[in-house]
């Protein structure tokens, strides 16, 4: 019995214990709720993706939309999945630009995530102003 | 068993009080800022108003004017508002929780060099990088002026 105690009282702590540094946050694949401000969605993307290099190539299928980019002699594909009105976002591909598939190991990585990084802002920021407006419209 | 099920009891009752309240600032707890750094972030903010869409306005308002770099929706939960600021590779995000009386920014998670080290009070932070404590007031600062227009 004093054994279930122990493991109860631990069990109980570490699980608020675990709570102190915060939720999990990763750089691009952290899900954006959509909620009843998003009627068109494509639209949203659109509008999205035009403020850099990237383009929407197809969606939706399945609820999928997929985008790419060519930038510095690299060609990266992006997956954007939106299921229940919470989009998430993926990486498909990244390759030397001219590279024979498969040859997707690009050493540093980090110029792709910073631009999967700037797209999903770049989403989040017509997010918000969506929620301003409907916002501003029911006052 | 007895002291077990009040400290369930405690537990539940603490993850069921996510609300914007009043902000004392731990003088015993080691912190990497002032008291005043701390404030600047997590300082409740008064409404002025108990109209609660005016103040879920005032709020996204605030998220979007932001001095520097704005700050992003998230989502939403029932008196929550959740934001993330990505600038140079890094991430902080917030949950800005508000009722009609009050509006209150709480950490709620960041990169690797955001995370906070001291979470006190189901969202204070008290100890994380020094640009949180640069980065985040500003947000607090926009809202406050975004109410203060209502």
């Amino acid at each position: 019995m004093t054994t279930v105690k122990t493991s109860l009282l631990v069990s109980v702590f570490l699980l608020f214990a675990g709570g102190n540094a915060g939720a999990e946050i990763t750089p691009y694949s952290d899900p954006l709720e959509l909620g009843d401000y998003v009627q068109d969605v494509n639209g949203l993307l659109e509008r999205a993706f035009n403020y850099d290099r990237w383009q929407l190539k197809s969606g939706p299928e399945e609820n999928t939309y997929i985008g790419s980019l060519s930038h510095r002699e690299i060609d990266v594909t992006v997956r954007i999945s939106v299921q229940d009105q919470v989009l998430t976002l993926s990486l498909e591909s990244a390759f030397q630009t001219g590279c024979a598939s498969p040859c997707n190991d690009l050493g540093d990585k980090r110029p792709v995530d910073g631009w999967l990084i700037n797209l999903r802002r770049a989403i989040a920021l017509e997010l918000t102003t969506l929620v301003r407006d409907e916002l501003l419209s029911q006052m | 068993m007895k002291r077990l099920g009040i400290i369930v009891l405690l537990a539940c009752t603490g993850l069921a009080m996510a609300a914007p309240a009043p902000l004392v600032v731990d003088k015993k707890v080691k912190k990497s800022v002032r008291a005043k750094h701390i404030e600047a972030v997590h300082l409740e903010i008064p409404t002025g108003t108990s109209d609660l869409t005016k103040i879920r306005y005032a709020i996204v308002q605030g998220m979007m004017l932001t001095k520097g770099r704005v700050w992003t929706y998230e989502g939403e939960g029932d008196g929550s508002i959740r934001a993330r600021f990505d600038y140079r590779g890094h991430t902080i995000a917030v949950q800005i929780e508000y009722n009609e009386e009050l509006v209150q920014i709480k950490f709620h998670g960041g990169s690797e060099a955001y995370q906070c080290k001291v979470l006190i009070d189901d969202g204070i932070c008290y100890r994380n990088h020094d640009n949180y404590y640069k980065y985040t007031p500003n947000l607090r600062a926009s809202i406050v002026q975004q109410l203060q227009a209502l």
